[in-house]
Formats: C-alpha cells, sequence, structure tokens
C-alpha cells in the first residue's frame, strides 16, 4: 500500500501579515515557512499506520505544488518520515491550479490512500482536496478525524454536520483529514534529519492549467476599539450592556 | 441572472445559513433565485420557507444517507440543473456539507470558486469579492477570471431578511446509490446545537481550572440558548471533547456572540474566532492577548463571575 500526503507550505501561524508596497501582494520576506498545521497531523498520522502495520505500508510520499522556496517544509516532511517527496513547481493562484498539478501527478502515480488538510493556513480555502477528488475520480472523505487500517479495509472516522460516524471503505481513498486525526504532530528527530539529507526529493514540471481566480488586492482589518472593561463587583451589568447595548441577548 | 442555492436539512430544519445565502442571492441585480432544500423537514419549516423565501424553493423530501456521501449529493445537484436549467451564479451558506460540495460544484460548472466570502460583490462582470485570508489577519479581493461563480459565504455575513416572495414546491429525483461504503456505526453528539451555526458560544480556557468546574459554564450557555465551546489545551488535556475546540485547528465560529471564559487569546484561538459580531473576555490576567481581540471585557475571576452571569441571564428571561 502506498500514501501520499499533499503538503502545504505556509507562514507560521504567529507571523505577521502585511502587503508590500503595492497592496496587491503579501510581503513575503522575513515570513518563516511552516508544514500547514493539518497536513503535518495528516503526515503524522501516515507515519504512525506505518509504524503500527508493519510490513503494510510500502512508502508515504509527501507531495507539494509550490515554488522553490518550498522544500524546505518537504525536507522537514522527509525528517519527520516520509520516504520521499515530490515538488510541482508552480506557485498556485487558487485552489483549482493546485488541485489539477496534484491531480494530473495521481494519474500519473497513483496512491491507495491520499491525505489532504481540511484547509491551508495561508488562503483558508477548503478546496483543493474536493476538487481533487473530482478531477482525479477518487471517492473522497470529508471530515476525517481518524483512519485505522484493518484487514486491507480502511476504517475511517468521520465527525460532519454534527454526525459521528465510523465507515469501511476500500482504497483508493482521498482522505481530507481534520482535528482528531492524530493529536501531537511529530517532530524531526536527529537521526530524521540526517536520513533526509539522502532522501530522494524529485521536482516536477508543472501543468500549469491556469487559475480560476486571484487576488487582485489586500486590505487590512477595519481597526478595533478598545475593549469596554466591566469591574467584577459589578459583573451582572454585562448581561444588561449585551441586552441593551450590544442586542445580542 | 440565475442564481442557485442549496442546503440540507439536519432534523427536519433548514439552517439559517441558507436564509443568509437567499438574501445574499436575492440582493444581486438580475438575479432569479432557484434553490433547493435536500431532506425531510417539519411542517413549521415550510412557513420559515414561506417567511424568508424568494424565488422558487424546491424541495426535495426524502431522507439522506447515513454518512456524508459527496457523489450522492452531486448526483442530485447535477439532475436539477439537468432539468432546471444551469445557473450563471451559485450562492452558499456557510456549512461543512456546503464547504465540501461548493469545490466541486465549481469545477462541474467551470465556475471559479470563492470561499469564505464576507460581503456582496464589488463588482458582477469580472466576478470581485472580498474574502478573510490568513485566518482572518487580512482581507483579500478575489476576482474570477471565469464567467460563472460558486461563492461558499462565511457565516453570519448578513442577516435573512423577510420578504415572503418565494414559491415552494416539492421536486424528486431518483437518487444516486453510494456503494462501497458500509456504515459501522453512528454517533450523535450529545450537545444539538452545531457550533459553526450557534448564536451565542460560550467558551471555556485552561483558566476554567478543570471539567469539574464547567457547570456555571454550562449554565450559563444554557441560560443564553447558547452552545458551549473550549480552546485547544482544554480539548487536547480531554476536558472536554474535541467537537467543541475551536480554534484555527479547530471549528472557526462566527456567533453574534462569543464569550472566552479563562482563555488568554493564542493567536491560534483568534483565527477562529475572528468572524464574531461581539467578543467576551472575562480573564483574571489584565494583559492577556484576548483582552485585545475582546469587545467587552472583565478582568476577574471566572469561577466568581460565571454565577453572577447565570443569575443575571435566567433574570433576563
Amino acid at each position: 500500500m502506498k500514501i501520499a500526503v499533499c503538503i502545504s507550505n505556509v507562514p507560521d501561524t504567529t507571523t505577521r501579515i502585511k502587503t508590500d508596497a503595492s497592496g496587491q501582494k503579501i510581503d513575503l520576506s522575513g515570513v518563516q515557512w511552516i508544514l500547514n498545521p493539518w497536513d503535518e497531523l495528516a503526515l503524522t498520522r501516515a507515519i504512525e499506520l506505518k509504524e503500527q502495520n508493519v510490513g503494510m505500508i510500502d512508502e508515504i510520499v509527501v507531495v507539494m505544488v509550490a515554488p522553490s522556496y518550498g522544500e524546505a517544509t518537504l525536507r522537514k516532511a522527509l525528517a519527520v518520515g516520509a520516504d520521499r517527496a515530490i515538488r510541482i513547481d508552480n506557485d498556485p493562484a487558487d485552489s483549482y491550479e493546485a488541485a489539477f498539478e496534484l491531480a494530473s501527478y495521481f494519474a500519473d502515480q497513483p496512491a491507495d490512500l491520499i491525505f489532504t488538510g481540511i484547509e491551508s493556513a495561508d488562503f483558508n480555502g477548503s478546496a483543493t482536496g474536493a476538487m481533487l477528488s473530482l478531477l482525479a475520480g477518487i471517492r473522497f472523505m470529508p471530515g476525517v478525524s481518524g483512519v485505522f487500517l484493518e484487514g486491507g479495509q480502511t476504517i475511517v472516522h468521520q465527525e460532519i454536520n454534527g454526525m459521528s460516524l465510523r465507515l469501511k471503505v476500500s482504497p483508493p481513498l482521498i482522505l481530507n483529514v481534520q482535528k482528531g486525526i492524530a493529536i501531537v504532530p511529530r517532530i524531526p528527530a536527529m537521526r530524521g534529519i540526517m536520513a533526509a539529507r539522502t532522501k530522494p526529493l524529485t521536482v516536477l514540471s508543472p501543468k500549469k492549467a491556469g487559475a480560476c481566480a486571484q487576488v487582485i488586492a489586500y486590505e487590512s482589518l477595519p481597526p478595533k476599539a478598545a475593549a469596554k472593561m466591566i469591574e467584577e463587583d459589578n459583573a451582572a451589568m454585562l448581561i444588561e450592556v449585551l441586552h441593551n447595548e450590544a442586542k445580542v441577548i | 441572472m440565475k442564481t442557485f442555492v442549496f442546503t440540507t436539512t439536519r432534523d427536519n430544519k433548514v439552517p439559517r445559513s441558507f436564509f443568509e445565502a437567499l438574501t445574499y442571492g436575492g440582493s444581486l441585480e438580475g438575479s432569479e433565485i432557484i434553490a433547493l432544500v435536500a431532506g425531510p423537514l417539519s411542517q413549521d419549516q415550510e412557513t420559515e420557507m414561506q417567511k424568508f423565501g424568494r424565488g422558487q424553493i424546491f424541495h426535495f423530501n426524502q431522507a439522506l444517507p447515513q454518512w456524508y456521501d459527496t457523489f450522492y449529493y452531486l448526483h442530485l445537484i447535477q439532475s436539477f440543473f439537468d432539468e432546471k436549467g444551469e445557473p450563471d451564479l451559485v450562492v452558499l451558506g456557510a456549512s461543512e456539507i456546503n464547504q465540501v460540495l461548493g469545490p466541486q460544484i465549481a469545477l462541474k460548472l467551470s465556475a471559479g470558486y470563492v470561499a469564505r466570502v464576507i460581503s456582496l460583490p464589488i463588482q458582477q462582470a469580472p466576478w470581485r469579492v472580498k474574502r478573510y485570508a490568513y485566518s482572518g489577519k487580512i482581507i483579500s479581493h478575489v476576482e474570477l477570471k471565469t464567467e460563472k461563480a460558486v461563492f461558499l459565504l462565511s457565516a453570519n455575513v448578513l442577516s435573512p431578511i423577510e420578504l415572503g416572495a418565494g414559491n415552494f414546491e416539492l421536486w424528486n429525483a431518483l437518487p444516486a446509490k453510494g456503494e462501497g461504503v458500509e456504515v459501522l456505526e453512528i454517533k450523535r453528539p450529545e450537545s444539538k446545537q452545531l457550533l459553526t451555526e450557534a448564536r451565542i458560544i460560550v467558551s471555556g480556557g485552561r483558566g476554567m481550572r478543570g471539567p469539574e468546574y464547567w457547570k456555571p459554564l454550562e449554565e450559563l450557555a444554557e441560560a443564553l440558548g447558547g452552545a458551549t465551546a473550549c480552546s485547544r489545551p482544554v480539548s487536547d488535556e480531554g476536558w472536554r471533547p474535541h467537537h467543541e475546540h475551536v480554534g484555527q485547528t479547530g471549528k472557526i465560529v462566527a456567533p453574534d456572540l462569543y464569550i472566552a471564559c479563562g482563555i488568554s487569546g493564542a493567536i491560534q484561538h483568534l483565527a477562529g474566532i475572528s468572524g464574531s459580531r461581539v467578543i467576551v473576555a472575562i480573564n483574571k490576567d489584565p494583559e492577556a492577548p484576548i483582552f485585545q481581540a475582546a469587545h467587552y471585557g472583565i478582568v476577574g475571576d471566572v469561577h466568581k463571575v460565571l454565577p453572577v452571569l447565570v443569575e443575571a441571564a435566567r433574570r433576563l428571561k
């Protein structure tokens, strides 16, 4: 069995996001890039599956659609435990462009289980996995909060729309993973970092389908007034203010 | 311009996000609404539909699959388009199901897709809308290169307007059979309200000190008719269930009122609540970053403050 984890390279959560002088692009200087938090959990789960099901999983491939600066994050994924990495050399402007590149790759290099994170922390579109599924013609499992292998079958925990389900499905599958898939993300150990240096990282040329959408400008959030403070001894006032002033209760 | 709006029902009810989407679609110039509601509905919901409806609303009155089968819904929507014609615009209210369907409908229609839209379009040709990016840290203006568009709205971006101009009728189709999936177990969560749809959320952080202190928080939520939630450390510690976790890697919420009790306000948590209309912070540390995000604040001990709020909230009722 082969597992692929689609990973995205995003600014660290604590990064201050600001635009460049043109106002049309994010100023990427000084941005610290990290493995997208959901993809990191997906990768963690993939590695756990490989460890728990000895001999069942031949390899874990991480796939990224990104310019060359994404490679540091790919190396990190290798250090954590992926066997090899693929970078498709494109800087996608929207989810469609990213999904198209991934679908083209998987048409050529199929995998049994393809993990996608529920969203990326940069564009927050939550669309790439769903689009990849339709483009690649592979069954889509949204809201996946757990995955287990049992005798050639895949057991998937799905939490969506307030329901919690346990399902038995056969690969190939695209698993759109969310909270719960793994609890603590793996961090690279020294041995992993050394091993990552010699693991294969392949760069593929893009298909460049073209994007359907593009960001043409950015706007800062409107400034927020300071919080109105209420004394602890007068806490009941809060309910009154929420009712009469804010009118939310 | 034909505007398609879609929702599934839950507990025989239509989510508010459907009426938000109808109001959004109906606010656009030259827009003619054609909507599809999939799933069983209770009687009073049909009255709601008349009240907030506009255009033509069709009701697919059949039980929906137990698990979330994208093939099923896509087939259903495709059958609808085959019969009623393809729309020029699709407006979807914020829901976990629409979040999955939106991108796929966009592909089917060769339409551009924009998620978490926060405003009416800046312009219609080409389409230009605003949305949050970088987990709520900035607003981006997105322009589509396609004639058709699919917009997934952020929750609570506008209030449904009563128009009473909807025509509501039944519509039927032969549903696709989902194959190759065996449902082993189904669990309904304890809470009735979905966090992503709740209008009022009372949320607790590590400052609550432990799961045994949650009672007043639950009482406040109940008195206000809201849902309970928590921060990441709380769900990681197992004090509260995972589905209550609000924040970047948990649920992204946008209620009218978010009351943060003993939550310091880490940036990951703020990313999950920035769409809230009013944020209240109760924390003993006056320097806690949550106060920067809050509209109202109380510096104090949650265990003293909460019972007072519960009493006041009950009196209000």
